[in-house]
C-alpha cells in the first residue's frame, strides 16, 4: 500500500520522484485533476517554499499550508487547508489596524507590563502621546518614569505601589514631558494581575491623553469666571439701582413722616397763636400806663379780674402747646437724625407701633378719617429693632391701610399687639377695605408690584416692608378677603431679659 | 327770643376758652351765643335741637375730628340748612382740601394757625352779611 492512499484519509498528499515529477497522489487529486501522475509539481504547487519544509501555496483558490517531507529518492507534499484561518488572521490584522485607529482617534493608548521580566510593551498610541515614533524605544517601567513631570513622580510611583499592595485598580492624573520639552496631561487606569502565590505579575493599563479636554475645561473654567463677573457686577448693579429706589421709597415715607409732623404741630401752633392773640387784647384793653398809677382794681372795669385770669390761664396754657409741639420735633429729629441702621434694646413695641400709626393718620388726605381701634397689650415685652425702620414698616402698612378704606362710608382701622407663646411679639394692621385680588395677593411683596396709580404708589413699600421684617429674623403675613378687609401680620422675636 | 349763634367745632379744647375770652366783648355786650363742641354731630345735634331759638347763625369747625369730621357736617348742614354759612379752619391748607370745602359751599377757609383777629373780623362781617338780608 502506498503512502498517499493512507494519509490520504487525513491530508492532501502528493509524492514526486527526484526529478519533481508526480508519481502518486490521493484521492482527491486524482478525482479533480485529469492526468495528475506525471505532471510536474510545479505546476499544481506554484508557490515558492517557505522555508527547507514548509510553504503556502493556494489550489483550488484555496490555501495550504504544505509540508514536505524529503526521502532519499522521493518528495511527499502533505497539504493542510488553512484558508479559513489564514482569513481569520487576515481579520485579526485588520481589527489590530482598527483598534490602532480608535486608540489615536481617542488619544487612548494600552500597555502591558511584565512585571517579572520588567518587559514594557506599549501601543503606538503610548509612543504618540508620549512624543516619539512608534516602537521607537525599548519600553521599560524605569524609562517610563524618565518622561514624568517631576512634581508628578512619585505619585505615580505611589499609585503603582499602592495598586500592587492593596491589590486595588491603579488609577493615577500625571503630567508628560516630551522631548520638545511640550508636557500632555495624562490619565492612567490599569489593573494589577497576581499568581496563585499572590505575586504580582503582570500589570494591564491605558494612558489617556486629556491635554485637550484638561485646556477645554480651563478655557470653560475661564469662561465661567468671565460670566460669573459679569453676572456679579449686572446683579450688583441691579441690586444698586434696587437700593437706591428703595432709599427713594424710604424718603417716600420720610416725606410722609413730615407731612404728618407739620399737621401735627400746626395745631398746638394754632393754640399759642390764639394765647398770644388773647395776650395783645389784654394789653390793648388795659395799656401799662393805665395800669401802674391805679389803687384799685375796680378802677380798671367790671370785667378787669376776669380777663386777668383768662389771660394768664392761656399764658399758662401755652406750657402745653410748647411741650406738644417739643416732643413732635423730638420724634421727627430722632427720625431724621438717628439714620444708623443700629438695633436698640428693649424697644417699647407698643409705644412705637402708637407713634407710627398717629403720623401716618395726622398725614391722611382720606375724607372720613377711620374709627381706629387700639387694642395694645399691657405687657408687652420689650424688642430688640432698629426703630426707624419699624417705624416706617407701621406707617407703611397703616397708609395702605388708610387707602384701601378711604372711599369705605365707615372706615375701621384695628391695631393689635400680642405676644405668640412667650417668646413671639404680633403687630396686626387690619383695615375693612376692598381686600386684595387673589392674583395679586402672591406678588405684593415683590418690588414695583403695585395696584396704585403711578404717581401715587411706588410697588417698593410692601417690598421694604419685607426686607425690613426679615432683617429683624421676623416674618410679615396677609390675610385679605375681597370686600371685608385685609389684615397685614408681623411677628418679630421679642428680646431675650 | 331768638338768639344769635356762633358755633366754634374743634376737637383741641383748649381752644374753647381761647376763642371765648377772644369774643369777650361781643359776648359781653350779647351780640350773639357762643356754643364750642368737640365734634360735628354734637355740633349738628345743637343745632336740630334748637331750630326754634335760632335766629341767625354761624358755624365755624375744624376738619380733622373724631366721630364727625368737618366735611361731613359740612355736608349736612348744607342739605339741611343751606342758607347756614359755615366756615372751615383747618391744618390742611392745601389746595385740593380748600377747592374741596370751597365746592361743598363752604363760605371760608382759615388755614392754621390761624389769625385769631383776622377770624374775628371774618365772624362779625358774617354776622353783619346776616343780620343786613334778616
Amino acid at each position: 500500500m502506498n503512502l498517499c492512499a493512507i494519509l490520504g484519509q487525513h491530508f492532501l498528499c502528493l509524492q514526486t520522484n527526484k526529478e519533481g515529477k508526480i508519481t502518486d497522489a490521493s484521492e482527491s487529486f486524482i478525482e479533480n485533476f485529469d492526468n495528475i501522475i506525471g505532471s510536474e509539481i510545479k505546476e499544481i504547487l506554484p508557490e515558492g517554499l517557505l522555508d527547507q519544509s514548509k510553504f503556502i501555496s493556494t489550489y483550488n483558490n484555496k490555501i495550504y499550508s504544505t509540508l514536505v517531507i524529503q526521502q532519499f529518492d522521493s518528495s511527499l507534499y502533505l497539504l493542510e487547508d488553512i484558508t479559513q484561518k489564514k482569513i481569520d488572521e487576515d481579520l485579526l490584522s485588520k481589527g489590530q489596524e482598527t483598534l490602532k485607529e480608535a486608540q489615536s482617534i481617542a488619544h487612548l493608548g494600552s500597555w502591558d507590563w511584565n512585571i517579572v521580566t520588567g518587559d514594557l510593551s506599549w501601543s503606538d498610541e503610548i509612543y504618540r502621546i508620549f512624543g516619539l515614533s512608534p516602537q521607537q524605544f525599548g519600553a521599560s517601567y524605569e524609562a517610563f518614569l524618565t518622561y514624568i513631570h517631576p512634581e508628578d513622580k512619585q505619585s505615580v510611583i505611589d499609585a503603582v505601589n499602592s495598586a500592587v499592595a492593596q491589590k486595588s485598580i491603579y488609577g493615577v492624573e500625571h503630567r508628560v514631558i516630551r522631548k520638545d520639552g511640550s508636557i500632555r496631561n495624562v490619565y492612567e487606569h490599569g489593573r494589577v494581575y497576581f499568581n496563585q502565590e499572590n505575586v504580582p505579575v503582570r500589570m494591564l493599563g491605558v494612558v489617556h491623553d486629556i491635554t485637550d479636554r484638561i485646556k477645554y475645561e480651563e478655557t470653560l473654567k475661564d469662561i465661567n469666571l468671565v460670566l460669573e463677573r459679569e453676572i456679579n457686577k449686572k446683579t450688583s448693579e441691579l441690586e444698586k439701582a434696587q437700593s437706591k429706589l428703595i432709599q427713594h421709597e424710604k424718603l417716600a415715607s420720610l416725606a410722609t413722616i413730615v407731612a404728618g409732623v407739620a399737621h401735627e404741630i400746626k395745631n398746638p401752633l394754632n393754640i399759642m397763636k390764639g394765647s398770644s392773640s388773647i395776650v395783645e387784647d389784654f394789653i390793648y384793653d388795659y395799656p401799662l400806663n393805665k395800669i401802674s398809677g391805679i389803687k384799685n382794681f375796680e378802677e380798671l372795669g367790671p370785667y378787669f379780674k376776669e380777663d386777668l385770669a383768662q389771660t394768664l390761664s392761656s399764658i399758662v396754657g401755652q406750657n402745653n402747646s410748647i411741650k406738644r409741639m417739643d416732643d413732635i420735633i423730638k420724634s421727627m429729629l430722632g427720625l431724621v437724625k438717628n439714620t444708623t441702621m443700629d438695633f436698640e434694646h428693649k424697644v417699647n413695641i407698643n409705644e412705637l407701633v402708637k407713634k407710627a400709626t398717629n403720623l401716618a393718620l395726622s398725614a391722611s388726605s382720606n375724607e372720613i378719617l377711620p374709627k381706629v381701634i387700639m387694642k395694645l397689650e399691657e405687657n408687652l415685652p420689650p424688642a430688640n429693632v432698629i426703630t426707624n425702620e419699624l417705624i416706617r414698616v407701621i406707617i407703611n402698612l397703616v397708609d395702605n391701610a388708610l387707602y384701601a378704606i378711604k372711599d369705605n362710608q365707615n372706615p375701621q382701622l384695628k391695631i393689635t399687639t400680642k405676644t405668640l407663646l412667650d417668646d413671639k411679639i404680633i403687630i396686626e394692621i387690619r383695615d375693612n377695605g376692598l381686600g386684595i385680588a387673589p392674583n395679586d395677593l402672591k406678588r405684593i411683596f415683590e418690588p414695583f408690584f403695585t395696584t396704585k396709580p403711578a404717581n401715587v404708589g411706588t410697588g417698593l413699600g410692601l417690598h421694604m416692608c419685607y426686607d425690613i421684617i426679615t432683617a429683624h429674623n421676623g416674618e410679615i403675613h396677609v390675610d385679605t378677603s375681597m370686600g371685608i378687609g385685609t389684615t397685614f401680620k408681623i411677628t418679630l422675636p421679642r428680646e431675650n431679659s | 327770643m331768638k338768639q344769635n349763634y356762633v358755633l366754634f367745632v374743634d376737637d383741641e379744647i383748649e381752644l374753647h376758652s381761647l376763642v371765648k375770652q377772644k369774643f369777650k366783648n361781643e359776648l359781653r355786650s350779647n351780640m350773639f351765643e357762643l356754643e364750642c363742641f368737640e365734634n360735628g354731630k354734637h355740633c349738628f345735634e345743637f343745632v336740630d335741637n334748637n331750630a326754634e331759638k335760632i335766629n341767625f347763625l354761624i358755624i365755624v369747625t375744624d376738619l380733622n375730628m373724631p366721630v364727625m369730621n368737618g366735611f361731613e357736617l359740612l355736608h349736612k348742614i348744607k342739605e339741611k340748612y343751606p342758607h347756614i354759612p359755615v366756615t372751615i379752619s383747618s391744618a390742611y391748607g392745601d389746595r385740593g382740601t380748600i377747592e374741596k370745602a370751597k365746592s361743598m359751599g363752604a363760605r371760608d377757609f382759615y388755614e392754621k394757625p390761624i389769625d385769631f383777629n383776622v377770624l374775628r373780623t371774618g365772624i362779625l362781617e358774617l354776622l353783619e352779611q346776616a343780620q343786613a338780608s334778616n
